[in-house]
Parts: structure tokens; sequence; C-alpha cells
């Protein structure tokens, strides 16, 4: 069973129509069985009728002409034409047969209203049909059996049986027909909306759900959930829209006070006042964190593959390790560097190099003298993993999550300068290329890997 | 020497005309594009400085004009679109340089400078640089102090000749890893001052007078003397 039909099966749509249709089933078998009982009381109480009619005429001849006579009475009525459709069985006292149509005294069940129920012996014309009697114990000794079988009772329950056994079994195989047909029509339209909601995830805030007109309550459903959509893309947007407009609007008289300070520096050439740039670095600094809020709506407003390139990834990180290794030496750390894995992926290289940058500029900066700084490619079945690690003071695993959001800053990391969207940035860069930003416990220290899926926006190709 | 400042912003422009005069430029400044485009093609500029969007006519049509009208005169283009594709589209379209808004002013001038004297000073041909007594040789890939074989790593050699090439220039920190690493980002730190003291190291541990010099708020400049 592949796995569609095995979601088929396990979809409300079908279970419910299944459901339905059993308890069809069970209904009409249940009324049918009632019929058939019901019918097979009637039919008992009108053999029993017409037996205790014979039997009132029987009793009163055995009063009349006693065992003999009663003998021969029934040794007639066994052999008439009658007598096929009739059982009878006559003992005296001492339990040898005197008349009768049956071989031996039946062992049989109570048929209610005390009667006896058991099975006529077969015979070439009928195989054994049921038989309803009673019997009764005669004055002076003796017993007798009177009968009648009950071949009309019988072909009824056998026709009932047969409406019960074919009906249920089609209602049910009705039922899970049109139970995978209605499961087959709704997972479309869910797969539709499912999809949609994948496109959102990606980043695509602009996915619709596709409406199929009937106007059904899927229609109904589509309807709400775009409107829903419409209204978070609307507030995302206006979001964006506020943080750029704050980061913009604000850099431009920044940057007029950066370059009025710029210029006083360079109007009393070598006797400006280190105040000055001192102003200038903190203005920098202002600047800085504005371009990076810029740079990270920049980021995440892009489409995905946009001015994507295959990109060589060793060399990518062989580049970058070349770049920060005398940094990382100055600052006493090891920089160990691992490539080698000959993977290209489809990606933005500046946008990459920003990203592998901000990790080692961290790692670099909260990694204590004689440390170890670690950066490497690496290769798994569906993703490959850029990972800068490093054996400072860690991250503790509450914060993972947190330090990724903007402007977010461990306590230990107050007087360290930065303005803590380092990791925003990177992982922004992470979702355009179809990715996410982990952070792992590298004990000590940690691990962050810039994970990227590969079928969805990149894609191996082994070079060597 | 005189430069062309095209750019709409009135403080930005005064900013930047204040900063090329202090540096030594005429400087001549164009409010929209149409008006840029007609006194550029009079002729007379070193250089041009001119934003990405302007009134009347954008920046990039005013350079790819000029490029049409076989104007060769070096642009330095300057845009709020800091996009490193951005910066491939301007270049496209004829511009020499790219800066980002919100810029530095010594990052203006720094560039400007080397669009102003990259006629005298870049020979590509040449296959001896040299200043003082430092002495590149381009085809061995040897550089001597003093007579003395330095050994340098490759980057460090790609450094040392961009210094030299612009030697008695400002470079800034963003234009060697532009040009040196092609890197296009802000790096977070020091990154550029350590590969730089490890090259002054080399270069002028034992000398009298250093050749590499810092210029504060600025970058870095090669040049003998003091």
């Amino acid at each position: 069973m592949n796995r569609r039909s095995l979601r088929l099966l396990r979809s409300s749509t079908f279970r419910l129509a299944f459901l339905a249709a059993l308890l069809f089933a069970v209904t009409g078998l249940g009324m049918l069985g009632l019929v058939r009982w019901m019918t097979g009381t009637v039919l008992d109480q009108r053999v029993d009728r017409s037996v205790d009619a014979e039997l009132d005429t029987l009793l009163k001849l055995h009063e009349q002409s006693g065992l003999d006579g009663l003998a021969a009475e029934i040794s007639a009525r066994a052999n008439s034409l009658q007598g096929r459709q009739r059982s009878y069985f006559l003992q005296d006292g001492q339990g040898n047969q005197l008349a009768g149509n049956l071989e031996v005294w039946p062992q049989g069940e109570s048929g209610g209203n005390g009667r006896l129920r058991f099975a006529a012996p077969a015979t070439s014309g009928d195989p054994g049909s049921p038989v309803r009697a009673v019997v009764i114990s005669l004055n002076g000794g003796g017993r007798l059996l009177l009968g009648r079988l009950q071949s009309d009772r019988r072909a009824f329950e056998s026709v009932v049986d047969r409406v019960m056994l074919g009906g249920g079994g089609l209602t049910l195989v009705l039922g899970f027909g049109v139970g995978l047909i209605l499961a087959r029509r709704a997972l479309g339209r869910l797969d539709a909306i499912n999809r949609t909601a994948q496109t959102i995830l990606d980043g695509h805030l602009q996915g619709r759900v596709p409406r199929s007109g009937g106007g059904d309550e899927f229609d109904h459903l589509a309807a709400n959930l775009n409107n829903m959509l419409d209204r978070i893309e609307r507030l995302v947007e206006a979001m964006r829209g506020v943080t750029r407009n704050i980061a913009h609007d604000l850099r431009t008289p920044l940057n007029r006070l950066r370059n009025r300070l710029e210029l006083a520096v360079i109007d009393s050439g070598e006797n400006a006042a280190p105040v000055l740039s001192e102003a200038i670095a903190d203005v920098d600094g202002i600047l800085g964190t504005f371009n990076a809020l810029l740079a990270i709506a920049r980021i995440e407003g892009r489409r995905p593959s946009e001015n994507f390139q295959d990109i060589d990834l060793d060399d990518l990180v062989a580049g970058m390790a070349e770049l920060y290794a005398p940094l990382a030496e100055d600052q006493g750390l090891s920089l160990d560097v691992r490539t080698g894995t000959g993977l290209t992926v489809r990606g933005d290289r500046h946008l990459l190099s920003q990203a592998l940058a901000n990790l080692l500029d961290n790692a670099i900066k909260y990694t204590p003298c004689g440390g170890r700084v670690g950066v490497a490619v690496e290769s798994g079945p569906a993703a490959i993993r850029l990972v800068v690690s490093d054996d400072g003071p860690g991250i503790p695993p509450d914060q993972r999550d947190k330090v990724r959001e903007p402007f977010v800053r461990l306590d230990e990391a107050r007087n360290l300068p930065g303005a803590g969207l380092g990791l925003s940035v990177v992982a922004a860069v992470a979702e355009v290329h179809g990715g996410k930003l982990l952070l792992e416990d590298a004990d000590p220290g940690v691990r962050a890997i810039l994970h990227i899926t590969l079928p969805k926006h990149g894609r191996v190709v082994n070079s060597r | 020497m005189k430069v062309l400042v095209v750019e709409d912003d009135a403080q930005t422009a005064s900013f930047l005309g204040r900063g090329l005069q202090e540096a030594g430029y005429g400087v001549d400044v164009a409010a929209d594009g149409v008006a840029g485009l007609e006194m550029a093609s009079r002729g007379g500029y070193g250089a041009l400085v001119v934003d990405r969007m302007l009134p009347r006519m954008d920046g990039l049509l005013l350079v790819e004009t000029l490029r049409r009208m076989q104007c060769r005169v070096p642009v330095l283009f300057l845009s709020a679109l800091g996009d490193v594709d951005e910066r491939i589209k301007g270049l496209q379209s004829g511009g020499d340089d790219y800066v980002c808004k919100p810029f530095a002013i010594a990052e203006v001038l720094a560039r400007v400078e080397v669009l102003l004297r990259r006629g005298e000073t870049s020979s590509p041909a040449a296959s001896l640089l040299s200043v003082g007594g430092l002495e590149m040789n381009l085809l061995s890939r040897t550089v001597r102090r003093n007579g003395s074989i330095i050994a340098l790593q490759p980057r460090e050699y790609r450094l040392l000749e961009y210094l030299l090439r612009h030697a008695g220039q400002v470079v800034t920190r963003a234009m060697l890893l532009q040009a040196v690493w092609d890197y296009h980002f802000d790096p977070q730190t020091n990154v550029i001052d350590v590969h730089i003291s490890r090259l002054r190291q080399k270069i002028d541990r034992d000398a009298e007078h250093p050749l590499i010099h810092t210029v504060r708020g600025a970058g870095y400049m090669l040049r003998d003397g003091i």
C-alpha cells in the first residue's frame, strides 16, 4: 500500500463516510433481523395453533380408544400425504415406540411456549427442516410427540439471511468506495490549503488559498484564511515598514551629524579634539545598528534565489578563515579550518560571506584567550552545514532561541561592542537560502550552524 | 583639479563640497540630473560624484548618457541602495566606484582621489613598483626593502601591491576589503587592521622610516618620508 492510499484511508472524511456506511449497514441488518425474528414468531404461533388443534383431537381419541387406538390413528396420519409435513412419535410407558414417522425420540431444544425444537432427519427430498413439536405425557403411561416441519420458515429465513448478507456487504463496499472518493476530493482541497501554508512558511507572504468557486465549506474556509493572510501580510508589511522607516529616516540626520563632526575634525587638522573622534565612533555605532536593521529587512524582503550563483563552499570558508586568521591569532586563539568537501551550493556569495563573518566575529569576540575557534563545511544527506564553533562560555540552552532575535544580547556580553543584530542577520541569510541558523552546545562553547536544506533552493554538485 | 558633485540633497552636497575643498579640489554642485549632465558634458572635471537617485534624470541614466557621448571622466556613485547588485548595476552603467549612504566623507575623499590619480599612478604595464627603499617586482613576485628580500604570504603580497599602486593616497579599510578580498560587507571587528599590522611588521620592522602610515579617521597610506 503506497503512502497516498494510506493517507486516504487515514483521512477523517474517509473514516466518517465509512462509519456512516457501517452504521447504515448495522441499522439495516438490525431491522431485517427484527423482521426475521417476528415473522418467525408469527409462523411459530400458527404452527402451535395447528398442533394444539390436532393434539385436542388425538387426546380425545386416546380417552375414547386408549393407547392402541391412538397408535393406529397416528400411523394412519403419519402415512397420509399431510404426514410428510408432520412429525409423530408415540411411546408406551416403557419407552417402546408404538407409532410415528420418526426413527428415534429426537434430541432437541426448547422452542418457547413449552415446545420442542429439533431438526428433522434429512431425507432425499428435504435436507432436514426444523421441526416444532409438542410433547405430552398421556394419562395411564406413555407420551406423544406431535410436530410440524417448518420448511416455509426455513425458506423465509434463508431468503432474509441472503438479503442481509448481500445487502450488508454491498452497503459496506459502497461506503468504502464513496468514502475513498469523498476523501480524495476533501484531501485535494486540503492539500491546496497546506501548500499555501507551506508557501507562507517559506517566506512568500503573498501566497493565497485557491477557491473552487462552488461556494462550499472549503471555499468558505479558503476565503476566511485568505482574509486572515491579507491581514497578516499587511501587518508584517507595516511592521517592516515602520522598522525600515525609523532606520531610514534617522539615518539621514545621523549621517549629517557624522559629516559635521568629520568636517570639524578635518577643519581642526592635527589639533582635533579626541572627543570628536569618539563622537564619530558613537555615531558609527548607531549607524551600524540601523544599517544592520535595514540589511535584515532587505534580506528578508528579497525573493529567494535572487542573484544566486554556484558557490564553492570550500573556497568561501577558506577565504573567510584566511581573513580572520590573524585576528584570531592576535587574540590568542587557534583557528581550525575544515574544508575539502568539494561541495557547491546555489546561493548569494556576499550574503553567505557576511553571515560567516558575523559568526566568526562573535566566536572571536566571546572566546577567551587560549581558546579554539573552528570553521568548517560539513555535508549531510540532505543538507550542508557551515559550522563556526568555539570553546568559549557558550549560550545557555534557554537563551539559544532568544539570541537569534534582533537586539537580544546576553548579560555577559553587555559590556562588549555590538548591537545584538549579528545573529539576526545570519538567521535572515540562512532563511533566504532555504535553511536555518542552529545553535548547539559544543560543551564547552557553542556551535553556530548555518544549516541549508538542499532540494529547495540549493543544489549539491560533487565537483571532485 | 575640479570635481562635480551631482546631489539633490543640499546638506549632503554642501558637506561633500566642503570636504573636497579642504582636500584641495575645486567643487561645482548640480542639484538635479539634467543640470549635472549639462555641466559634466561641458568638460573640465577630473571626477564626478553622482547620487543614484536624482530628480529629472536618474544617476544611472546620466552616466550612461555621458559614456555614450564618449566622456570618460571617472564617476563615483553615491547611493542609499546598499545591495551588492545595486553596486554592480552602477558599475555596469559606466560608474567607476560606488559608495553607500550613509558615508564617511573620508571614504568619499579617498575614493575620489584614487579616481583622479588613476591615470598618473597606475601604469598596469609596469613590472616594478617602488616607493622609498621598497621594491615590488611584479614579474618575479618578489619584494625587497633596501635590497633584502622580504617573504610575503600571497594575501600580504596583494595587500602591499594595492598600497603600492596607490602610494601617497589614502586607502580606507572598505577599499582594501573590496579590492584585496572582494568582500563587500562591513566587518564588526578590526580584521583589516590586523592584516596591516602583520604587513607592517615585515615591511617596516627594521626600517628607519616606516612606509605604512595610519591616517586617523580614514585608513592607511603608503608613502615615503614622514
